[in-house]
């Protein structure tokens, strides 16, 4: 199974819901003191508020002091039984740290949307906590209780609702035995890299296939945010972002096409197999016969998602693909092409069926090497231009909360949260 | 038509068949489904010998090639083909060819 930040997040709301409507701890345990529970909760907290540089709704470097005050106890012992719910919420928290110190590609921008909804979950299950144990008998917590009323005081009592699920796609843990799209598209973009990343495995099936899986992952996206406007999931300004995308699926087609006179054969039957389940998986879940899905089914935003990490991952394999023919085009490996291609065009004469290297000067590959970079050139910027409508939105949704202050525009602008620095393409899209 | 032409007949109409569904308009993907599926047939039936495949240095050509997966590739280019608008003459070209790939 995968598990993404909105799941977590999902988790942890329903957890903080148990603290706040459940029972308190039932007396003196007579095992260890509650210290021991927000000692492990106060150090997930903060690995996790610290994951990603963005700002908190609140002072953070406060919250930051009084969670470090709390986490004084590092001593591997198991938790009462009585003070598990805190467990359960420590659990949740680090794990989501976890998640947010995985590499994942994102942009300034998207870390700051989702350090932003991830801090405002944090702090209301912290403070759901506080109140869950300073609730509880007088006896449980006697040297904790200015430390929590402080925390609960600086922290919100309500999260949030998760306002804006695309800026969490890029944190996603996939397992490769995910038997799901998640899974598929994993092990799909594995086999790209191996297959493409070596000079002397490389084949044309495999160039062909990579671009060819590239452009239905990119139009898959395009449908299903397409189809998240029209069931107004998502802002309507991301149409934009579904046309890009489905233009980048048009730039891959044309990738995927080699002129009959280049060839580089060869079998890559496990890249082979991936593709055929990436598109199994594609099938099955996203098409209804010979058409995408419906947009009630295609259009939510665990599936927008899903397929914009896809196309996150496409992108990654477009890279391999540009920098296998730039090997090929330009490096010491090269592809053939037919000789009487090359006879004709340089002496007027044909011989069937034969083949030659590509010329190192004029190769034939090099105008496949130019397709492939400006088709993943094209993802990087439909999937850039989520995180400027994101950010854009946040910026209006930033004004429309700030006091209409005309004489000092500049100064309500700095003062809040979320200031987006300018655009900016990921690096990782740069071939 | 000896085995080696119908073959060669074969990929002219794939590689004509998965030319046109990557250029065509495609607004369900469809188009682009089907050519998948046309571009493993085409390689699978080169693989088999009817034209010279040049390969990069060290790719493994040790296993030889499979008959009866090129079949099956081509069968399924033949069920993609006849679920695409247009195409329904070259999927009955090709499919006249499935049972002579032996």
């Amino acid at each position: 199974m995968s598990a993404t930040l909105a799941d977590l997040l999902s988790v942890l709301d329903h957890q903080r819901n148990r603290l706040v409507e459940g029972p308190r701890i039932p007396g003196v345990t007579g095992g260890l003191p509650v210290g021991l529970a927000w000692s492990w909760l106060a150090r997930a907290a903060l690995r996790t508020l610290t994951a990603l540089p963005g700002t908190a709704e609140t002072d953070g470097h406060s919250v930051n002091a009084l969670l470090l005050s709390l986490a004084h106890d590092s001593h591997p012992r198991p938790v009462p039984a009585a003070h598990q719910p805190l467990a359960d919420v420590s659990t949740t928290i680090g794990t989501i740290g976890d998640l947010l110190s995985t590499p994942a590609t994102s942009s300034r921008l998207l870390r700051a949307r989702a350090q932003a909804q991830v801090s405002r979950h944090v702090l209301a299950a912290l403070h759901a906590s506080a109140q869950w144990t300073v609730g509880s008998p007088p006896s449980t917590a006697i040297s904790l209780r200015g430390q929590l009323h402080r925390l609960m005081g600086m922290t919100t009592t309500e999260p949030h609702e998760l306002s804006d699920q695309l800026a969490l796609y890029p944190w996603r843990s996939v397992r490769a035995d995910d038997p799901g799209l998640d899974g598929a598209v994993t092990r799909w973009s594995h086999e790209a890299a191996v297959a493409l990343t070596s000079p002397h495995h490389v084949t044309q099936l495999a160039l062909q296939l990579t671009a060819a899986d590239i452009a239905l992952v990119c139009d898959a996206a395009a449908a299903a945010l397409s189809a998240a406007v029209r069931t107004n999931t998502v802002d309507p300004a991301h149409l934009a972002t579904a046309t890009a995308l489905a233009d980048a699926g048009c730039r891959w087609r044309q990738a995927t096409l080699w002129p009959s006179h280049v060839r580089l054969g060869g079998r890559t039957p496990d890249l082979r197999n991936a593709s055929q389940d990436l598109r199994a998986q594609i099938v099955a879940q996203l098409r209804d016969g010979n058409h995408w899905a419906p947009d009630a089914s295609l259009g939510v935003p665990s599936v927008v998602s899903a397929l914009l990490w896809a196309t996150q991952v496409a992108a990654t394999a477009g890279g391999h693909h540009v920098r296998a023919l730039h090997e090929l085009a330009f490096g010491r490996h090269r592809a053939w092409v037919a000789a009487a291609h090359a006879v004709d065009v340089h002496r007027g004469s044909s011989a069937r069926r034969a083949w030659i290297a590509d010329s190192p000067g004029d190769p034939s590959a090099a105008l496949l090497h130019t397709s492939s970079q400006e088709s993943n050139l094209s993802i990087g910027q439909a999937l850039t231009m989520t995180d400027l409508l994101s950010a854009a939105r946040e910026q209006q949704v930033a004004w429309e909360r700030v006091a209409p202050n005309l004489t000092q525009p500049s100064l309500a602008y700095r003062g809040t949260s979320h200031s987006p620095g300018g655009p900016m393409l990921r690096d990782s899209f740069r071939v | 038509m000896d085995e080696p032409d119908l073959l060669d007949a074969a990929l002219g109409h794939l590689e004509a068949a998965s030319n046109w569904l990557l250029s065509a308009t495609d607004p369900d993907s469809s188009r682009l489904l089907a050519a998948l599926a046309c571009l493993e047939a085409q390689h699978d039936l080169a693989d088999l010998g009817a034209v010279a495949q040049p390969t990069s240095f060290e790719v493994d050509q040790s296993r030889p090639a499979n008959v009866a997966a090129a079949r099956a590739a081509l069968s399924e280019a033949v069920r993609h083909l006849g679920q695409v608008v247009g195409a329904a003459a070259l999927a009955a070209k090709l499919e006249a060819i499935v049972d002579s790939v032996t």
